[in-house]
């Protein structure tokens, strides 16, 4: 028998003295203008919050910034911001460069929301993780998509509540992208696949890939399809392409019905029951939260603070669909794309060989 | 020969970073307006550039380390972006001191004209102000007027009705035909269309032909083939050939009634162009493409 050794878990600091918590926002600023801009603002007005530095912002978007909060201050680095030990810090860097800033904002006793992902791989996700929890901070992760009403339905179906036991799962994605923009592009793998493998996982728990295969030709994916087991019988497919797009579907297959949701502004969804061959279709929506999820997540991760809860959208909930990112990415073979030349479709082979042995 | 491709985003500018890159030659420098426009080229090893579209510095910029590039008007593009555009894009490559620039246009500059082939020489006829074609029209004047007797040295492609991989017309038919909506007949005028490997011919055949004084160019796939057996070959080739006849959408309707019948000689004789899959191939890659994008 193993001996345990149990590591009492420390919690995240509550704000200290009530004080109005203080909004950092760092990296892409047109990122964060469009995502978090209306909540920001609506969160700066009613007091809920200060947002007081744009760092490493690029001067296009620090001079939008300075209209709506006029009292902002800018910098080149962390280095540059003096906010107090429990600020909270929007991370919007590109990917390559993001687990480093995080780690640098955690070091530094302040909390994270950070763009999805927080790093590219579960070892590193797991590892700013610890680095959150020995500073006694937060490190949450921007996953809007979870906070969908569509999702949160499809998550009580996927439980067998509504309509029986789930008997496989269809999804389609690659209209939308939820990262801040970089050059080179993260692949299809990491946006918008991970925000489908974080609701696959979410609703189905543990999946393993039993094929997986995408377009990469040396650079980075735009295609990529996967078959995937969850539960040890429940099999499914994602297919994501960002070449093509076509409107997001996610289906479940129960054993009385199939439930389905398009993801979009307005989010539809149908259900169709086994005995009938009719389809009833809808809007999913709840008003009783805020319809922007990005201000829903602050609240969520302000309370919190105030409160000495655990935040919603922590990043260790990321854990399962990064794990199981790296295990596709790893496992994954080449498309055959049949619009290419004979000679053509011979160098992308041998390419996407040597790359990937490489 | 590195080579700009303005706008690498598009159906065809994808296409031209793919097979330069995949052929090894010239290097394609993939550019776009913004990030999700350079996904397509991404899967590549590819150089890739962003620009401010209303910056001729930005663009300028982009162009550096190339001596060559080629200006598609994307679809989405309003008649005054075309203009504004174009006359970005042509102080841009002088700034740059390109040697070459290849625009792509498009054959509906010349009006559907039952008894004779479209003309290259100019003065092309009237357009409807604020359209489409006026633009291109527009585009293609500015674009050679500012690069007469100056580096770089202009070349305008007018495509025939392009098709293929990626081309959101071609795109639309396959949808409809595959999803049991079939059109009526599509007419027995002679489709100019344009496979997007025979635009990828063309534009390397552009890049480095000598030009003299012709620099405007109508290339099209072979003009035997009607509209009607056009839609036909593509319905056979996807599986979903019925006999059943409805309404023709819009823009299919606008086409069908197009008459332009060129074949590409000056093309051919003056660029070096040869067109690199025949119609039927073309529509064979065209339809695996579009059953890719199905599974």
């Amino acid at each position: 028998m193993r001996a345990t050794t149990l590591v009492p878990r420390k919690r995240p600091r509550t704000l200290s003295g009530g004080g109005v918590p203080e909004l950092v926002l760092l990296g892409d600023g047109d990122w964060i203008e469009t995502t978090f801009g209306p909540a920001l603002l609506r969160l700066h007005r009613s007091g809920e919050a200060h947002v007081t530095a744009a760092v490493a912002f690029p001067a296009s978007s620090a001079a939008s910034l300075s209209r709506n909060f006029p009292r902002i201050r800018t910098a080149a680095n962390l280095d540059g911001v003096d906010a107090p030990p429990d600020a909270v810090v929007i991370v919007a860097s590109a990917l390559r460069h993001r687990s480093a800033r995080i780690a640098a904002a955690l070091r530094r006793g302040w909390h994270v929301v950070s763009a999805c992902p927080p790093a590219e791989n579960a070892t590193e996700v797991s590892r700013l993780c610890e680095l959150a929890r020995q500073h006694e901070v937060t490190l949450t992760v921007d996953l809007p998509h979870r906070l969908a009403p569509g999702a949160r339905w499809l998550r009580a179906i996927a439980g067998g509540r509504a309509l029986g036991g789930c008997i496989g799962f269809q999804v389609k994605e690659g209209a939308t992208l939820a990262s801040p923009g970089e050059i080179p592009p993260s692949g299809a793998w990491i946006d918008p696949g991970l925000r489908a493998l974080d609701l696959i996982t979410d609703w189905f728990g543990p999946a393993q890939p039993l094929s997986a295969a995408d377009d990469a030709l040396g650079g980075v994916e735009a295609v990529a399809r996967a078959e995937l087991l969850c539960g040890g019988n429940l099999r499914g497919t994602l297919h994501i392409d960002r070449d093509w797009k076509q409107a997001p579907l996610y289906r479940v297959s129960c054993r009385r019905g199939v439930a389905s949701w398009s993801p979009g502004a307005i989010g539809s969804a149908s259900l169709r029951l086994e005995a009938t061959d009719q389809e009833l279709a809808g809007t999913l929506s709840d008003s009783s939260v805020p319809s922007d999820p990005r201000e829903l997540q602050l609240r969520h991760l302000l309370g919190a603070l105030v409160r000495g809860h655990e935040p919603a959208n922590q990043a260790t909930l990321l854990l399962p669909a990064l794990e199981l990112a790296d295990q596709v990415r790893k496992m994954r073979t080449s498309l055959s794309l049949p619009w290419l030349s004979p000679n053509e479709s011979a160098v992308a082979s041998s390419l996407t060989l040597h790359v990937r042995a490489a | 020969m590195k080579v700009a491709i303005h706008n690498a985003a598009g159906a065809a500018g994808a296409r031209l970073v793919e097979t330069f890159h995949l052929t090894g030659t010239p290097t394609p420098v993939a550019l776009a307006s913004d990030h999700e426009g350079l996904v397509r080229a991404g899967r590549l090893p590819v150089t890739l550039r962003r620009f401010e579209p209303a910056s001729i510095s930005s663009l300028a910029s982009a162009f550096s380390g190339c001596s060559a590039a080629v200006f598609i008007p994307a679809d989405e593009e309003t008649p005054d972006e075309i203009v504004t555009g174009t006359k970005i894009f042509a102080e841009a490559a002088r700034q740059a001191r390109l040697r070459r620039v290849v625009m792509v246009s498009d054959i509906a500059v010349h009006p559907p004209d039952p008894e004779k082939s479209p003309d290259e020489d100019p003065p092309l006829p009237q357009h409807e102000h604020g359209s489409r074609p006026a633009a291109l029209a527009a585009a293609e004047s500015a674009l050679l007027e500012k690069c007469a007797g100056n580096p770089p040295s202009a070349c305008v492609l007018r495509a025939g009705w392009l098709y293929g991989a990626r081309v959101r017309e071609f795109a639309d038919l396959a949808a409809e035909l595959t999803t049991g909506v079939t059109a009526a007949s599509a007419g027995n005028s002679p489709r100019q269309g344009l496979h997007v490997d025979n635009l990828v011919a063309a534009v390397r055949a552009a890049l480095s032909a000598k030009l003299g004084d012709r620099h405007v160019f109508v290339v099209t796939d072979t003009g035997d083939l009607t509209c009607e057996a056009f839609r036909r070959a593509v319905s056979r080739e996807l599986g979903s050939l019925r006999d059943e006849a409805t309404p023709l959408p819009a823009h299919v309707e606008t086409r069908k009634n197009t008459r332009w019948n060129h074949v590409p000689s000056r093309a051919e004789r003056i660029l070096g162009y040869r067109p690199a899959v025949d119609v039927n191939e073309g529509i064979r890659r065209s339809c695996a493409w579009w059953k890719f994008t199905r599974e």
